[in-house]
């Protein structure tokens, strides 16, 4: 074995008909598993035109190269489809342990095409795959499904699940698809699609061991990572209130230089991704305000409320991904709000901290523990429902929702218990919610175009919590990758943390810089956000985490995992190549979607048009068109059109698959 | 029947990743120990012992060698 299982489960949720189908070596030699194997089914599967919601379309789930092997923090899952919100490519990401369980039933990857007529879920072990009735949890929530049908079929192993919410059942275009109590596959509205298949949950309980080439050369560089995450501790002084200090120093810096990206594992073990909390808002990270604000609004006095260690001090036990060593997750303790009703959550994400903080200018923390609870079991995005809120508020400010509208909720910015009632009414597509659970562009296209301006959306999907005015190229992926508005790409931050160049040779060396200068489409901005695009489909063709990837390659080497998982003999290059490939297939899905890629550029406030008054990103502008250009012509694809080259598309040995897909 | 063997963890070694849990066939792991740590990390215990089948699986699923079978103590 080489990490992959070298099967994958075709269930016709239609016709009722279920088949595994064997996968030939070389295509794991072209596009490894995960993400990469995902494109190469959809793309042929998935006819021109299809509607995301209707029985054509193919929802995978889809386990990673590396899941499962001793190579660390290779434990992630995507789900894949085309999707709802964008029209084009969509997938989520998610850990837990779902990943590895997928394989241990015998295969990379299960893909569901068609719609049940009643609601189902679908069992599956190394023996047999089934398909049942599932009318008995249609209608409950993803944490209390997920305990049912989890008791229900344990026989021996404890089975893992994925399940979707209510918001997922009632076709909310913001919908994700959940497991291990309410971590989400969020994004691209993958929720939205299992749900038109009324296809409830996936039930796994195989207990395949899972091989790999060299499995001793795996622990060896294991071990060695272990021995390093374990001695990289924050010194016991600094807390979270300091960050905010952090984050203001980080503004007034003139200069920008490469970063050992190890230094995050201390903040990680400690606090998770709320590390951010705070240090965001007074470095201009966070999006203030539905992007209209800064710090100046967002100040102190509402910051200092989402400090890291309030949330950590309820801390009652870390959570880790399958296979990870440094474990950023958390079960935190909120029997003492909103009357007990839940008592307790993962820890939120930074995400969800900034969407429901400074981007409503929410300054309550209990709201957002409880929100984040409400959101993971209706199985909802927090990312693009706090973009929706803050956009509802505008909105309202504007008088072009009026409290006759609203059933009388009074939004407006930072208004706690209304911003509670309003994530209710979304999740339950009541009243005004049902306006607004499909995101801001479908939103705004019923609204009318005055309300346009306020939403801010890439393609179609609300953004990540990181302001792309601040960092150029990451404006450049949330507008020219084939999953527009993802924070988890590439930016320029990234790239002087990926140390790619001390592995692939035509990566640029990160140097330190002017600030100012990443303002500038350069031919260099476009090697460097290729190189970005390449490993992270990599990545997500290995189950590795967005974490890890920010260790850097010289931390966590991604190409020594892979080698010693399939011992092919392959150079960083050759890997590099491969994340090439996929990424110009996910390109080609969406033209063959009839996606123009222009129609993914960010929205204005994201590109800084006009810049802001004030606040540390006051007068920045984002240079998107040249970006854009300098990118796809990098790439290999048209510089005007954002069309993959014929050449490219043959050179990557894609041209047959063209020929079979369109 | 009771295995004969059964894990046993070295906590100075472990990371709490979980794969050992994950790999377990029948599920007698558990990640339930939280004291091993200042971050309270949830490490693997033995939870039902009665159900291990001895078969190891565990054991080789670990990335940093942390688990060894010993003979169980009656
Ligand atoms: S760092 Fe966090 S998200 Fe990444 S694998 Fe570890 S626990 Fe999961
Ligand atoms: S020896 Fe086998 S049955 Fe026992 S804990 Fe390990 S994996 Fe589970
Ligand atoms: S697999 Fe090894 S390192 Fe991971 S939790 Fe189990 S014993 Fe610990």
């Amino acid at each position: 074995m080489k990490g992959y299982v070298g099967k994958v489960l075709f269930v016709n949720l239609s016709s009722g008909e279920i088949r595994a189908e064997s996968v030939p070596d070389a295509v794991y030699e072209q596009y490894l598993a995960g993400v990469g194997l995902g494109a190469y089914f959809l793309y042929q599967h998935i006819p021109a035109g299809a509607d995301p919601l209707g029985p054509e379309n193919m929802l995978g789930l889809v386990s990673g190269l590396l899941t499962g092997t001793p190579g660390f923090m290779t434990g992630r899952w995507l789900a894949v489809c085309k999707s709802p919100l964008t029209g084009g490519w969509g997938d989520a990401n998610c850990g837990g342990t779902l990943a590895p369980a997928i394989k241990q039933c015998g295969y990379d990857a299960i893909f569901f095409t068609g719609a049940a007529a009643e609601p189902v879920y679908l069992y599956v072990d190394q023996r047999r795959a089934e398909l049942r009735p599932a009318n008995h949890v249609w209608g409950l929530d993803a944490v209390e499904a997920e305990q049912i049908l989890q008791k229900e079929n344990w026989k021996a192993k404890k089975p893992d699940v994925a399940v979707i919410g209510t918001a997922g059942e009632n076709l909310s275009l913001i919908a994700g698809i959940c497991n291990d109590g309410g971590r989400m596959a969020a994004r691209s509205g993958v929720g939205a699609v299992m749900g038109s298949k009324r296809l409830k949950a996936v039930v796994l309980a195989g207990v395949k061991p899972i091989g790999c080439q060299d499995p001793a050369t795996m622990k060896k560089y294991s071990k060695q990572l272990a021995a390093r995450v374990r001695k990289q501790n924050v010194p016991g002084l600094v807390r979270g209130g300091l960050f905010p200090l952090a984050g203001r120093m980080l503004s007034r810096m003139k200069k920008t230089a490469p970063l050992d990206g190890f230094m995050t594992v201390m903040l990680l073990k400690k606090w998770g991704s709320i590390m951010n909390n705070g240090m965001g808002a007074t470095s201009g990270d966070s999006p203030i305000k539905n992007w209209r604000g800064s710090v100046v609004d967002y100040d102190a006095s509402h910051y200092r409320n989402i400090n890291p260690d309030h949330i950590v001090r309820r801390e009652t036990r870390k959570y880790h991904c399958a296979g990870c060593a440094v474990g950023c997750g958390g079960i935190v303790d909120i029997r003492d709000i909103h009357g007990g009703e839940f008592t307790h959550t993962h820890k939120p994400e930074y995400e969800t901290c900034a969407s429901f903080g400074g981007l409503v200018m929410n300054k309550d923390l209990g709201t957002i523990l409880y929100i984040n609870e409400l959101l993971n079991r209706a199985g909802m995005d927090s990312i693009s429902a706090g973009g929706t809120v803050a956009f509802a508020i505008e909105c309202y400010e504007n008088g072009i929702l009026t409290p006759e509208m609203t059933g009388g909720l009074e939004l407006s910015w930072g208004n706690a218990a209304a911003i509670v009632e309003l994530v209710k009414r979304m999740i339950a597509r009541q009243g005004i919610g049902d306006l607004l659970a499909d995101g801001v562009k479908a939103a705004a296209a019923k609204l009318g175009s005055r309300s346009s301006a306020y939403a801010v959306h890439a393609g179609g999907q609300e953004p990540g919590m990181h302001d792309s005015r601040m960092d150029p190229l990451l404006g450049l992926h949330f507008s020219a990758d084939p999953t527009p508005g993802r924070h988890t790409i590439g930016s320029g931050q990234y790239y002087d943390i990926l140390h790619l160049w001390e592995k692939v040779s035509w990566a640029p060396p990160g140097l330190s810089h002017l600030k100012d200068e990443d303002y500038v489409a350069s031919e260099e901005a476009g090697v460097k956000s290729v190189a970005c695009s390449c490993y992270k489909e990599v990545l997500d063709g290995a189950g590795g985490c967005y974490y890890a990837m920010l260790m850097g390659v010289n931390n966590w080497d991604l190409f020594k995992y892979l080698e010693a998982a399939t011992g092919w003999g392959k150079t960083a290059d050759e890997y590099m190549e491969i994340g090439k490939r996929i990424q110009t297939l996910r390109q080609m899905f969406n033209i063959k979607q009839g996606i123009d890629p222009w129609q993914f550029k960010m929205s204005s406030r994201m590109i800084g048009e006009p810049p802001l008054q004030a606040g540390p990103l006051k007068g920045r502008t984002v240079p998107i068109d040249d970006l854009m250009r300098v990118h796809w012509k990098t790439f290999g694809w048209g510089e005007n059109t954002g069309i993959p080259t014929p050449e490219t598309v043959a050179g990557l040995g894609l041209d047959a698959l063209q020929a079979e897909g369109v | 029947m009771a295995a004969k063997q059964i894990p046993v963890f070295d906590y100075m070694i472990c990371v709490a990743c979980g794969l050992c849990d994950q790999a377990c066939p029948v599920s007698c792991l558990e990640l339930s120990k939280c004291d091993v740590d200042a971050y309270k990390k949830a490490y693997p215990v033995l939870a039902a012992e009665q159900r291990c089948i001895g078969c190891a699986i565990c054991e080789k699923a670990c990335p940093v060698e942390a688990i060894q079978m010993a003979d169980r103590v009656a």
